[in-house]
């Protein structure tokens, strides 16, 4: 469910994008009248385009890492628990970038900006900031309560082999 | 002041190798540059926001997403089949057809990715069957999968030309040298390592029979041809922006991949946005956090401090530059190629235009070094995805990975960095 939403979302978003440009190289180009504006209103699906694909980015976990330590581990378990370190460090400053999102929430709000020829309120596009940060630390704290799990399910499968053995 | 900047930097660097997503790394970095060296995160946001909005950057998405459509369009094979019919029957041809349609793919796409992605599928079992080892087919398709960075355009060109504001398009052309440099020499040093395989040759056919063959792949290449040719042209010809080119490729990849090459389907572009969306989604937050870093970094005049303390050490331009080689050469092996740009382009641009290396043949410098990183472990995501692609475990595909990389790769770095002319004569005949 979620997967289709994005795909419809993201590629959706992609293909406004392009469209726009290509009518704008179009009408400069070939006939000659730039559509005033249109630079303009690019700037809301591109902005959201990007905040949302980074959303996808973290439900998905495949945001950009180095993993230069987890090279050195050698069993599950440590990965596992590094897994887990990265992730409560992740959330404290994914949650002091979404309090800094929130301020810039309110200011947006607050001096409610219009972009110069559309008079389009820029708060459409700066909300997309606290949005995708509230939503990348909900996955982070999704992605640190799963890996809490494993570890817990692992320590209790590890303890039933001692027991066993 | 100084002390807080290489505190951010350590902070950056712990946070890298502790596995922290990247864009959570650069907040790392602001929360000491806040705390410890008193900067402040008022407006920092909304300068950082606005920054995103450039329309530069937007090509970003729209190269990433024509490269993933033409992944699954079918455009690929057209390429190959056009490039096999002057090569097929020479020993060791086939391994010329993957490195110079990697090359072509590269004119289309700005991603590394795209070359492997695209051609890797169809042309690792074809290659194996007529005699190539799996792991080798493999090794030779991922290292030539980078000269998509190379060859322009290139999402690792905008990203540099944005960050150290250099002109893109001279960027573009600054490794189009070393990019055609790196072909010759996989091309060369594959015709003397395929002598070793037990090759099976196409038949050889009369000059007749070559033309009608030659005509006809020709014509069914003719609409995946006309793409570089509008890219570029349209770029380089003063007609289009690199935006506005992208744009325009994504457009036209459209209806060529649904209704001439008929790979792409509607379930399929969904797929490739999805995939697109969430690569750039991740690079460009990625590009807002570093770029409110790099800023609190420029204000505490931490680049110019850097050059300081590295020419207390040494002035040797020759030394500096070999230095700066193995620290990007080290840098590519941990991160990918748009985080290194962004990661040190700014701190050592002031070091380069100290020793007398243009911004242009920096950025050739940088592009040929960070995408050489794209197969060198750990960190080596083209080198993986070939693996994954070829059905071979990554230890099988490492050697010859590596020796490609030191006969056609390690030379023209070199190369690059003390032959200025290699990068700088193309931007200067198109008058950058």
């Amino acid at each position: 469910m979620m997967d289709r939403l994005f795909k419809v979302v993201l590629t959706g978003l992609l293909l406004i994008v392009a469209f726009f440009q290509a009518v704008q190289v179009v009408t400069r180009y070939v006939f000659e009248i730039p559509v005033m504006g249109l630079e303009e209103m690019l700037i809301y699906p591109t902005l959201w385009l990007y905040v949302l694909g980074s959303v996808n980015a973290s439900r998905e976990d495949s945001q950009i890492r180095a993993n230069v330590l987890e090279i050195f581990l050698k069993t599950p378990r440590g990965r596992l628990k590094l897994s887990v370190l990265a992730e409560v460090i992740s959330l404290g400053i994914v949650g002091w970038l979404t309090w800094w999102g929130w301020d810039f929430f309110r200011y947006s709000l607050r001096v409610w900006k219009e972009s110069p020829t559309l008079y389009v309120p820029t708060f459409y596009s700066d909300c997309a900031v606290f949005i995708g940060l509230v939503l990348m630390t909900l996955w982070t704290v999704a992605s640190l309560i799963k890996h809490l799990r494993a570890l817990a399910a692992d320590k209790v499968s590890s303890g039933v082999e001692v027991n066993n053995g | 002041m100084v002390e807080s900047a290489l505190l951010a930097f350590g902070v950056l660097v712990v946070l890298l190798t502790l596995g922290v997503p990247l864009p959570y790394c650069f907040g790392g970095g602001i929360m000491v540059m806040v705390f410890v060296g008193g900067a402040t995160m008022k407006g920092a946001m909304l300068w950082g926001f606005g920054q995103l909005a450039s329309p530069v950057l937007l090509a970003i998405p729209l190269f990433v997403l024509a490269g993933t459509i033409m992944s699954s369009s079918g455009i690929a094979g057209a390429l190959l089949k056009f490039v096999d019919v002057f090569v097929s029957r020479i020993k060791g041809g086939l391994g010329v057809v993957a490195t110079v349609s990697c090359a072509i793919i590269g004119a289309i796409s700005g991603s590394g990715l795209t070359g492997i992605a695209a051609i890797g599928p169809i042309l690792i079992p074809e290659m194996e069957r007529k005699g190539y080892p799996r792991a080798y087919a493999t090794a030779l398709i991922a290292n030539s999968s980078i000269l998509g960075l190379l060859i322009p355009p290139s999402v690792t060109m905008i990203v540099y030309g944005w960050v150290t504001d250099t002109s893109i398009l001279a960027c573009f052309l600054a490794t189009l040298g070393p990019g055609l440099f790196i072909m010759t020499a996989f091309s060369a040093t594959n015709l003397v390592w395929a002598r070793k395989f037990p090759l099976v040759l196409d038949e050889p056919v009369s000059f007749g029979g070559f033309v009608s063959e030659a005509s006809s792949r020709a014509l069914i290449a003719v609409p995946a041809l006309v793409m570089p040719v509008l890219i570029l042209g349209g770029i380089y010809g003063g007609v289009m922006t690199p935006t506005e080119a992208a744009a325009v490729s994504v457009i036209y990849a459209l209806p060529v991949g649904f209704f001439i090459y008929r790979g792409l389907t509607v379930r399929s572009l969904f797929e490739a946005g999805k995939e697109a969306g969430t690569a750039v989604g991740a690079i460009m937050i990625m590009i807002l956090f570093s770029l409110i870093l790099s800023q609190m970094l420029v204000l505490q005049n931490a680049p110019q401090a850097l050059v300081d303390m590295i020419f207390g050490i040494t002035t040797d331009r020759t030394l500096l530059l070999i230095l700066v080689n193995v620290m990007l050469f080290l840098l590519g092996m941990v991160v990918n190629d748009i985080t290194a740009i962004i990661l040190v382009a700014p701190l050592l641009m002031p070091l380069m235009q100290a020793i007398d290396v243009s911004p242009v043949q920096f950025a050739a410098i940088i592009g040929v070094n960070t995408a050489m990183g794209g197969v060198t472990p750990p960190y080596a995501s083209i080198l993986y995805l070939g693996a994954r692609i070829g059905k071979v475990k990554v230890t099988q595909v490492i050697r010859p990975a590596m020796i490609l990389l030191a006969v056609g790769y390690v030379p023209v770095v070199f190369l690059t960095s003390f032959w200025p002319s290699l990068s700088l004569a193309i931007p200067k005949f198109f008058g950058y």
